[in-house]
């Protein structure tokens, strides 16, 4: 059950413009189709827990919290938990794949994270 | 999307037809893929720049066209073939590099990754694939 | 009605409707909402004393921050399904921006599903402190419960009225009332049932752990209407847009699926329409299958459109993986939503597994949480109560003794009956039969069972779930899978399929803390008892409410011992004394007719059978099999131990403790007997685990004197309670460390050495680097290849264990302060195996370990190893004195 590779709380989620923006990727262009792979993978191929919660599971788990515990093995903080979504990932491309020791996964998190608080100020 | 199959082999190897009567510099490779060197990912382009150089620095260089015929099936397309026959006629330089998946991060997503670059400087087709 | 009856009604009312506005909340259908609101001015105008509640949106569209109001008391509510804090803020900011406070003197926030545990958020206490009125999140955010606990204290007249007006309510809006009284009375009886499992220990609530796929396969069975929205969102996933970008790069015309997924507002809402489409969706789904399988990676057939045109066949070959991976990416998101349409559809839940892993509780759980959380209709019928009733009528009469069903003569008019509620609710009717095989009359009840499901199998609603252990359904039940209804069966073989280590962790710290156990388990206590669930309950059943301390070793042996003591005097005081003898008299009979299992126990004396009835439906000790009867021996039981290491530990008792003393010649004979048998490992190993516990010096004698002693006692010594081990352990474990002995047997004791890392036992790590500092080269790899299951040289395509230990520890050791030192010791002998650059890994971090200078005597002694090899590598380490690189 724990085969998330990655769980990633946030609000909403950036457009593809704007996350190839933060990574300084231009539109079009290999670059654009490398990156437009990991935003698939991040975005769109990913299952968002908190709709999952609210369409599905909220009749028998009393909290999104119990839920992901008990369907997901995960333990989530509560400010996580507040977050807008909750997108659960279980493929993550060779670019920011963690078996790949030299991997972009956390320059990734790490964009994202700042365009999160530039957006919240 | 060429899918890395384990089950097959655990490593692959493509080739790539370079095509240009320039230098391969660096700027031209970050104009035509459309990123920069500075953002969060720079130095990975700047691997891919690295990887594609030495590749096309070490690949075979292409003289005459039938270095590019038949000589394994369906290596390029008409289109490339086309274009590397005009290209041979112009004068460029063109040559059939190689990339693997084993190699470094920068390599191995090129390797994997079906792609055409082209600009009026460069042209780059790396949709063969070897496994 | 008396106030508690009054009370138990009221809160079926409100569980019913937060079940449906939770549904229908999730399912996008946000009118019940607006429902709501006018729902609760009667109950909210009873509870309150607020006679002239009104709906403020009624008298002025949109009203701000509150729905309901009272003018001449001053309340008002605002009523909410959602029941987080920035639902409350966002109330309580309207409520303050219109300055309500001048008509208003108190604000209730009634959130119609549940609320939260607490309201702590800061962002709410700042806005409460804003308010010109008082407002406390435990007193003014409120659901049922609170209107419950009010009224509850109030005179029985005010329940009646509430409870009046709830069923007035309930009348206006929706048809529950007229099932109510077939369903409540169905659900109340079945959860009687699941009460019993509960107290005789069958189901423990507080610990089970969700199989959480076979969970998912029951929510879409049992509950179609509500979970089939997720086979529209696997259908949703499926996306043409890869093979479109390789396919007119072909000359070949994009793809466009016929399927368009509903969204959950547009999704049908009743049963029959949910089935109408599925049957829909299977067909169109099919002819997708068609379009993309010609593409993918294995096509069933070539399809003429696909041809592509000379001139683009280079370029077909260059793109046929990526558009194979495209097109076999969209198939398998088509096959799981066939498998999912199945699984809705299907009629009949057969769930196989093997004994003791957990199906009753599933299937408690199921009925208790899942469906009783659904309010989906449902009888739970442990199978062992059908032996009460007669054939071929046992489930009917089971089901006839609920006296809320109206009398009913054959099961047609009770199966119509159930259609009927079922389809009034729009959810399925489950029949739910626990542990088929302990019904005893198996053959004549497989015929019963057989015709009860091809009748099920005609009511559209109605559905069964089995649960049956996997060898009697094997051998007694396997020809259901030949009935006409096969089609509608689908089967879930294994229930712990899917449990990762964090749940048997979760399920151990369960078990831990229903049976009130204290106990600091070692890692390697904790991994033996996740194991196994039989040996999770054993120790649990053994301590319970005890306070162990710290507990790093559980041996087996004293597990069982302690555990069959324990059972028999649980026994009443006329059995205690047969217990044993019991069992006993069941290994002479496995002795006697050389058969280990399925022994026939006709014919046992009376006190005897009684205790081989309890201990066979606890399921722990005794199991009963299904057996091939004949006139002689059709009321027998046929009956083998459940675990065969617990039958071998009975069976080593047994000619330790009755043979052996008795007539040792006989020992002697019986132990050369089972020689060739495969038990013999297992009873070997008692054998001398209990002569060693007992110190018999004769049949220790014997055991040593046994052919193979070395690998028998290489199997043996991890079980040895360590108060037992001596001098002689510590000899001969080094005598069986020489390389030249069976590998197994050096790498047994090898491991068994290097995973006991207290130094107070006789055998430990200290013993084996010991031991390899004593060794020259070659030797010494030879040691290490054969504890490690290696070679000299490991191609790079192969796994080499050395270099991932050896990688495992650098990673680990960055996070520890003061590594333990006999691992230290071994690390540094073992790393001149490593490759030069995982050496210099090494080295740099040893470095720093022996700068810090408290491990210094462990690096002193690798370097006086006797092999060059260890020691230069030991030599060759400089300790780093100065700041952490």
């Amino acid at each position: 059950m724990r085969n998330a590779k990655l769980i990633l709380p946030f609000p909403k989620p950036p457009s593809l413009a704007e996350f190839f923006e933060m990574l300084s990727v231009k539109s079009q262009g290999l670059a654009a189709q490398l990156t437009e792979r990991v935003y698939s993978d991040f975005f769109l191929g990913s299952l968002d827990l908190k709709e999952e919660y609210r369409r599905y599971y909220c009749v028998e788990y009393a909290d999104l919290g119990d839920y992901i515990e008990m369907c997901h093995g995960e333990y989530l903080a509560e400010a996580d938990l507040s977050q807008e979504h909750i997108f659960r990932i279980k493929h993550l491309s060779q670019m920011v794949d963690p078996s790949y020791s030299d991997n972009y996964l956390d320059s990734v998190l790490e964009s994202l994270k700042k365009w999160k608080s530039d957006r919240e100020d | 999307m060429k899918i890395k199959m384990d089950f097959v082999s655990n490593s692959s190897s493509t080739s790539f037809i370079y095509i240009s009567d320039q230098q391969f510099t660096k700027e031209s490779f970050f104009e035509a893929i459309g990123a920069s060197d500075q953002g969060p990912l720079g130095s990975l382009f700047v691997s891919m720049y690295e990887e594609l150089n030495s590749s096309i620095a070490n690949g075979e260089r292409i003289v005459g066209i039938d270095q590019v015929a038949s000589a394994r099936d369906f290596d390029v397309t008409p289109e490339v073939f086309e274009r590397v026959s005009v290209a041979l006629t112009e004068g460029k330089r063109v040559v059939r590099g190689m990339l693997s998946s084993d190699g470094a991060l920068a390599e191995s997503i090129l390797c994997m990754e079906i792609f055409e670059i082209e600009t009026d400087k460069i042209f780059i087709n790396a949709y063969p694939n070897y496994w | 009605m008396n106030s508690q009856e009054y009370l138990n009604q009221i809160k079926r009312y409100f569980a019913h409707l937060i079940v449906e506005i939770k549904c229908n909340n999730a399912c996008d259908h946000f009118d019940i909402n607006k429902v709501a609101e006018n729902f609760f001015i009667p109950i909210l105008s009873i509870v309150y004393d607020c006679p002239d509640l009104k709906n403020q949106n009624i008298i002025k569209a949109n009203f701000p921050s509150v729905d309901l109001g009272c003018k001449s008391t001053g309340m008002s509510f605002q009523v909410t399904s959602d029941g987080s804090s920035s639902k409350v803020i966002y109330t309580l900011e309207k409520f303050r921006e219109h300055k309500l406070d001048a008509v208003y003197n108190a604000l209730f926030v009634l959130i119609i599903t549940e609320k939260q545990k607490s309201y702590t958020s800061e962002a709410l206490q700042t806005e409460i402190a804003r308010q010109a009125i008082t407002f406390a999140t435990d007193v003014n955010i409120i659901d049922y419960t609170d209107l419950m606990a009010k009224i509850a204290a109030g005179p029985i007249a005010k329940l009646k009225q509430l409870c009046e007006a709830l069923a007035a309510e309930f009348d206006r809006w929706t048809d529950y009332n007229q099932f109510r009284s077939d369903l409540d009375g169905f659900l109340d009886f079945s959860n009687s049932k699941i009460e019993v499992e509960k107290k005789t220990k069958k189901y423990i609530p507080s610990i089970f752990v969700e199989p959480t796929k076979a969970k998912e396969t029951t929510r879409l069975f049992g509950h179609p209407v509500f979970f089939s929205r997720k086979i529209e969102d696997k259908l949703r996933k499926v996306d043409y847009s890869y093979i479109n970008r390789y396919l007119p790069k072909m000359g070949i015309g994009p793809l466009q699926s016929g399927i368009v997924p509903l969204s959950d507002t547009d999704f049908p809402r009743s049963l029959e329409e949910v089935f109408g489409h599925l049957a829909d969706r299977k067909r169109l789904i099919q002819q997708e299958v068609k379009r993309v399988n010609p593409l993918g990676f294995s096509p069933k057939t070539s399809c003429p459109e696909y041809e592509v045109a000379p001139e683009k066949k280079a370029i077909q070959s260059l793109l046929k993986i990526a558009l194979e991976a495209a097109a076999s990416g969209s198939e398998n998101l088509y096959d799981e939503a066939l498998r999912l349409i199945n699984t809705a559809e299907s009629k009949i839940l057969l769930i196989t597994s093997s004994a003791g892993q957990g199906k009753t509780n599933f299937i408690c759980d199921l009925i208790e949480n899942q469906f009783g959380k659904f309010e989906i209709p449902s009888v739970f019928i442990p199978a062992r109560e059908l032996n009460k009733y007669s054939h071929p009528n046992r489930i009917l009469s089971f089901v006839s003794q609920n006296r809320y069903l109206p009398r009913r003569d054959d099961i047609h008019a009770v199966l119509d009956l159930f259609n009927q509620v079922s389809k009034g609710i729009q959810k399925p009717f489950v029949i739910a039969i626990d542990g088929i095989n302990e019904v005893k009359e198996l053959e004549s009840f497989l015929s019963e069972l057989s015709d009860f499901l091809n009748a099920v199998c005609q009511y559209e609603f109605i559905k069964v779930i089995i649960t049956c252990r996997t060898e009697f359904f094997e051998s007694k039940f396997a020809s259901l899978l030949d009935e006409p209804f096969a089609d509608a069966i689908l089967r879930i073989k294994d229930l712990k399929a899917d449990m990762s280590d964090e749940s048997l962790e979760r399920m151990l710290s369960s078990y831990l803390t229903h049976f009130n156990i204290e106990v600091q388990l070692s890692d390697r206590a904790a991994d033996f008892l996740k194991s196994d669930l039989l040996m999770m309950r054993i120790f649990c059943d053994l301590n319970e409410g005890q306070n162990k301390g710290v507990v790093s070793d559980i041996y087996k042996v004293k597990l069982y011992e302690s555990y069959l003591y324990r059972k028999a005097d649980s026994f009443p005081q006329e059995l205690k004394p047969e217990f044993l003898s019991c069992l006993y008299n069941i290994v002479e009979h496995m002795l006697s007719e050389d058969r280990y299992q399925n022994v026939n126990v006709g014919g046992y004396s009376y006190p005897q059978q009684q205790i081989i009835d309890r201990l066979v439906s606890e399921d722990i000790i005794l199991r009963r099999e299904p057996a091939e009867k004949t006139l002689q021996t059709m009321l027998d039981e046929t009956i083998s131990f459940t675990y065969d290491e617990l039958r071998d530990f009975v069976i080593g008792l047994y000619i330790v403790n009755r043979v052996a003393k008795s007539d040792f010649s006989k020992f002697l004979e019986v132990l050369g007997r089972l020689r060739t048998l495969p038990i013999y490992e297992g009873v070997f190993k008692y054998v001398y685990l209990l002569a060693r516990q007992a110190d018999d010096a004769s049949i220790l004698e014997v055991c040593e004197a046994a052919e193979d002693f070395d690998v028998h006692y290489s199997i043996a010594i991890a079980t040895l309670p360590h108060e037992y081990q001596n001098e002689d352990d510590r000899n001969r474990a080094l005598e069986y460390l020489d390389i030249n002995r069976k590998t197994e047997v050096v790498r047994r004791i090898g491991i068994f050495l290097f995973n006991r890392g207290k130094s107070e036992q006789v055998l430990n790590r200290r013993l084996l680097i010991e031991h390899i500092n004593f060794l020259d080269d070659p030797d010494v790899s030879k040691l290490f290849f054969i504890l490690f299951r290696t070679r000299a040289r490991v191609p790079s395509f192969e796994k080499d264990p050395i270099k991932e230990f050896l990688a495992a520890w650098l990673d680990a050791v960055k996070t520890v302060e003061d590594p333990d030192e006999d691992y230290l010791t071994f690390v540094i002998q073992l790393s001149f195996l490593a490759n030069p650059g995982q050496q210099f890994e090494l080295r740099s971090a040893l470095a720093q370990i022996k700068g810090r200078g408290k491990m210094s005597a462990c690096f002193s002694f690798v370097e006086n190893a006797r092999s060059d090899r260890i020691a230069g590598f030991a030599r060759s380490i400089v300790a780093f004195v100065g700041a952490s690189q």
